[in-house]
């Protein structure tokens, strides 16, 4: 059976989730350009998610091919988010 | 792999054939095919947010986006409740376990509470799933989320209902655990996407 | 060679047969059901009445071989459904409620794999002299059927994967993954039951998702459990052999 996380890793990703998310919605406000900010606000949504993945799901301890779809995973989610986004006519 | 060419002695296979306990648990199969699934989702809400921007942000601000940041918040500290859960039954500490599970299950039945509310505030006010494309999706998307959710207070219940019973944290219980925790933390992980999709693009300015 | 020969009772004789009916059904599925039904993907629920029905019109003689060929071949999938229940007995401890549920689930789906093509075929004989409207309504039926029957297969699906996941053999008889992707099959096809509220977009009966995703991975997961299906037969039929020598 893997190790496992220690307590004191899940405390810190816990706090760093919870200021990430209070960042994240900041973002709206704090850009001058849509765009700029939504890239910003799905960055520390891609931030989150690898922070969940990898510490809480725990796949920074498993499998190669799984580190490697979650990471994809991500970065396609992200990225075609932010993409659709730019590509709308604007407002 | 199950080949066992009439071998005489294939039956000890029966009882086993090296430990697979240190193998990544099974459930990833699932985990895998439901975040693609969700992939699609978000690129699916966003190529249809291409042909009406305008009505999809003026929609999106009817959400409250106080209810949504609470519920990430929510999420995000049941899982850590139950991640706290799992690495106490990997240390042996049944107590812990137990608490972390039980901790996990209500803060995260708050979820439940402030997405009725939502909902519910939302049908009374005539916003419906047919009212326009972003509220189809909005209701689509957060009611497939919210069956992830219900299923996950179900396995975390059953989990609090045997991790009760036992008298020491068996591998068993473990694995269950194991396979209960990332199970709620894909609720956590999808819901970080979903926020920022349905409640703050449309609050961009 | 094959020790289950030399032993006196083989009780999978003929499984193995009826585990080919899956492969075989599938292959029925895509070439006629898909390919020549003009299901890749279907008519889009938005299309225009008269533009859907000329389209329809001029393929008709095809759909029509197509349908035939597919309810023609539709009950293979109930012959697949018992192989699996055969190997999921295996598994079972205490009773046989699992691999009953599976066995009436893949009975049920049958059906759908006859029903709706029947339909479809109807539309298809008097194509040319039939009202547009009427075409459209009959094709419609066909997919409202065709889609929103699935809980049996949800059912069928379900069993296997909680059969599997409760393997507690060392080397379990079904891989464990499989399990989970049935039940996650299972899950995933409570979304046909956004069909009837969209005409176009993923969640419409030609969409990305209620079309593309969901078929091409029932299809996967047809062909993935047939695989092991037979491997599963050879591997019992071996420890059975084993465990009840000739004498």
């Amino acid at each position: 059976m893997p190790a496992g996380v220690a307590p004191r890793r899940l405390h810190i990703t816990w706090a760093v989730l919870v200021a990430a998310t209070l960042c994240g919605l900041s973002s709206t406000e704090l850009f001058r350009q849509p765009v700029v900010a939504v890239g910003a606000i799905l960055l520390v949504a891609g931030i989150k998610a690898h922070l969940i993945l990898g510490t809480f799901m725990e796949v920074k301890q498993g499998p190669t091919a799984l580190r490697i779809f979650f990471a994809s995973w991500v970065i396609a989610c992200v990225i075609s988010i932010v993409l659709l986004y730019a590509l709308a006519p604007a407002r | 792999m199950s080949s066992t060419r009439g071998n005489p002695a294939a039956v000890d296979e029966l009882k086993g054939e090296g430990d697979t306990s240190a193998d990544p648990p099974a459930i990833w199969t699932f985990i895998v095919l439901d975040s693609a699934s969700f992939a699609v989702f978000f690129a699916v809400f966003m190529a249809e947010r291409l042909a009406q921007p305008a009505l999809f942000d003026a929609s999106s601000r009817l959400l409250d986006v106080r209810l949504g940041l609470t519920n990430t918040l929510i999420l995000i500290t049941s899982s850590w409740l139950v991640a706290l859960a799992v690495a106490a039954g990997r240390r042996g500490d049944l107590r812990r376990l137990r608490a972390g599970l039980l901790g996990g299950i209500l803060v995260g039945s708050a979820f439940a509470v402030l997405k009725l509310i939502e909902y519910i505030t939302k049908l009374a006010g005539g916003i419906t799933p047919q009212t326009n494309d972003f509220f189809g999706y909005y209701f689509c998307l957060t009611g497939i989320h919210f069956v992830h959710y219900l299923a996950g207070m179900i396995v975390l219940l059953v989990l609090l209902a045997r991790a009760r019973k036992s008298q020491a944290v068996d591998p068993e219980l473990m694995g269950w655990a194991v396979s209960g925790g990332i199970f709620w933390h894909l609720i956590d992980l999808l819901w970080v996407f979903l926020f920022p999709l349905l409640y703050l693009l449309g609050r961009v300015k | 060679m094959n020790l289950a020969t030399l032993s006196s009772s083989n009780p999978y004789q003929y499984v193995r047969v009826c585990a080919w009916a899956g492969p075989l059904v599938l292959v029925i599925a895509v070439v006629f059901w898909a390919a020549l039904g003009q299901n890749i993907p279907p008519y889009s629920a938005a299309m225009e009445v008269n533009a859907f029905a000329e389209a329809f019109r001029a393929k008709a003689h095809l759909i029509r071989v197509g349908m035939v060929g597919m309810i023609m071949g539709g009950v293979l999938y109930m012959v697949w459904g018992l192989a699996i229940s055969k190997v999921m007995e295996s598994i079972e401890r205490h009773n046989n409620v699992l691999s009953t549920l599976q066995m009436w689930g893949a009975g049920l789906t049958t059906l759908f794999f006859m029903i709706p093509p029947g339909i479809w075929l109807t539309a298809t004989f008097r194509a040319e002299s039939t009202a547009p409207e009427t075409l459209q309504l009959l094709y419609d039926l066909g997919w409202m059927l065709f889609d929103m029957t699935v809980p049996v297969t949800m059912v069928q699906f379900a069993a296997f994967g909680v059969c599997v996941l409760g393997d507690r053999r060392r080397m379990p008889v079904f891989p464990k993954w499989l399990g989970w992707m049935a039940l996650y099959l299972a899950g995933s096809f409570a979304l046909f039951a956004l069909m009837p509220f969209f005409k176009a977009g993923a969640f419409s009966r030609s969409g990305a998702v209620n079309f593309w995703v969901e078929f091409n991975l029932f299809f996967l997961f047809m062909l993935l459990t047939s695989v092991f299906v037979l491997r599963a037969i050879t591997r019992l039929e071996a420890e059975h052999a084993a465990s009840h020598p000739a004498s």
